[in-house]
């Protein structure tokens, strides 16, 4: 699914956030895009983030780093694997990729496994940015 | 966060430090780790996690941390997964052949197999890391220590203010939180140098690298002859008064080096080259004012008139208000000639600086051209 949305949206750049560490590594490794996780030197997280802003890189993928103090305005996509974070580190997720830039239109996608206690969490967390947003698709 | 072991009666808390009665439950967490040699860390936290150990999971987790930074940990195999990953990420791969391609591409030109590259991915993480015992088992004494230093300087992390009563080898601690940049204040308390520090939880931002430059004064502990570290926290439970007196099992801290920071050590020599005229001398003596002392870092004389004399403290973390403290104590202590070097990145509120300063910005390096031009009088403000 991850992949598929990737693939949708491949002229964008996106930013993936993960439930942990093993996920970010294991979605990095996988798609060979750069992890940010606190784990990984400062130098490398500030050298994927240049190569996001200049086009190099068209993803990131990231646990909790990206979640504070960090401001990656060239981001349009957000897509959320597994939303466990709490409402605030959600809205902080989602405000990522909602710097207002002219002619920009940010999406968020959240994935829950069906039929799980997440999905109701995800269109909980929808309804609560969808103000901001204007759409929010789980 | 990591949790800190405590006790709590009432509002004082009392640190749940490690001494020889829990040497026992160490050794056993050292012989997991024999056992582990040549295997990644994630594999022996896993295994740890299994054991039976009696004591809070606070402490164990103290002393797990004490382990890895004593041990450290090896990277796996030849390659450097820093530069790994550096060549092999990039756009997304979003099938497989784009993947192989890419893999193996970064494998012909490191000359290795594709499986090497795999491998190499993230060998440099901490759960990747191999362990190992470069200087053999290491004590449980020894590790109870480091366990100790690490529970203190957690504890140091959520404190508001703090204030260490310091007797024998002071100067030791005061240079370190001068060195570090701390929102410092030293003065006398009879016999003992008493040191007052604003801690992370008191600043608005940068809690978190002031928290761990306020941690650096913990090692140096083991110096003093004598100590008394009151702290106001937040533990976890609201706040708390701690107190932290010896006898505390401590690693010993390194000695005292001539050059506290590069960047005093950058100053002088660049001082030295562009005014030779003035003779700089390091960690001139402490300056009282009143019950207040000011250590300043350079005393810059010059060389053909030795009354022309000049004061230079380099300012890591700053506000406004520490700033006019710091300027009234060299002011009540008589010395109209100061300078203040202050870190343009460690401002921790946005207030104006006081008008009457001389004051140099740096951010890398301490602009000595600029102390030259105030010191020849070339530049008054």
């Amino acid at each position: 699914m991850l992949r598929e949305l990737l693939v949708r949206h491949g002229n964008h750049r996106t930013l993936v956030f993960t439930r942990d560490n093993r996920t970010t590594y294991e979605i990095a490794g996988e798609l060979l895009v750069c992890p940010i996780t606190h784990e990984i030197g400062r130098k490398e997280r500030a050298a994927a983030l240049e190569r996001f802003s200049s086009g190099e890189a068209n993803v990131l993928v990231s646990a909790q780093v990206l979640d504070e103090g960090l401001d990656v305005p060239e981001a349009e996509i957000a897509i959320v694997v597994g939303g466990s974070a709490s409402a605030r580190r959600h809205v902080q997720r989602i405000g990522r990729v909602l710097r207002p830039a002219p002619g920009k239109r940010a999406r968020v996608y959240e994935l829950t496994v069906s039929d799980s206690i997440d999905v109701d969490d995800a269109r909980r967390r929808g309804r609560a940015i969808r103000g901001v947003t204007g759409e929010h698709s789980a | 966060m990591r949790s800190v072991p405590f006790f709590q009666r009432g509002e004082q808390a009392t640190l749940q430090l490690l001494d020889e009665t829990d040497t026992p439950w160490i050794a056993a967490l050292i012989d997991e780790l024999e056992a582990a040699v040549g295997r990644p860390w994630r594999e022996l936290l896993e295994r740890i996690a299994r054991l039976p150990v009696r004591t809070a999971v606070a402490r164990s987790a103290a002393v797990i941390e004490a382990l890895r930074r004593t041990l450290g940990g090896r990277e796996r195999g030849a390659l450097k997964a820093a530069d790994v990953r550096r060549r092999l990420f990039g756009r997304a791969a979003l099938d497989r052949v784009t993947r192989d391609h890419r893999l193996a591409a970064v494998a012909s030109d490191l000359a290795v197999p594709v499986a090497e590259i795999e491998l190499a991915i993230w060998a440099d993480l901490p759960g990747e890391r191999v362990v190992v015992m470069p200087d053999g088992r290491p004590s449980e004494l020894a590790i109870a220590a480091a366990a100790n230093l690490a529970i203190i300087q957690r504890a140091l992390l959520r404190c508001h203010e703090l204030r260490l009563e310091l007797s024998g080898n002071a100067r030791t601690i005061v240079r370190t939180a001068a060195v570090r940049g701390l929102l410092a204040t030293a003065r006398m308390g009879g016999e003992a140098v008493v040191l007052e520090i604003s801690g992370p939880l008191a600043l608005f931002h940068g809690t978190t690298v002031y928290g761990r430059a306020l941690g650096s004064i913990a090692p140096h502990l083991a110096w003093c002859e004598q100590f008394v570290l009151d702290a106001r926290c937040d533990l976890g439970r609201g706040p708390v008064a701690l107190r932290i007196r010896p006898p505390i099992l401590l690693p010993p801290g390194r000695p005292p080096k001539r050059y506290d920071s590069a960047l005093e050590q950058r100053f002088a020599r660049d001082m030295a080259k562009q005014a030779p005229h003035w003779r700089v001398i390091r960690e001139p003596s402490a300056v009282a004012a009143g019950t207040h002392l000011a250590f300043p870092d350079f005393l810059l004389e010059h060389r053909d008139a030795p009354d022309r004399r000049w004061w230079l403290e380099i300012v890591g973390f700053w506000t406004s208000d520490y700033l006019v403290h710091k300027l009234s104590t060299y002011r009540d202590a008589r010395l109209p000639r100061v300078i203040l070097c202050i870190d343009a990145k460690r401002m921790i509120d946005d207030r104006e600086l006081p008008v009457d300063a001389r004051i140099v910005r740096y951010t890398k390096r301490v602009p000595a051209d600029q102390v030259v031009a105030i010191v020849d009088g070339v530049r008054d403000h």
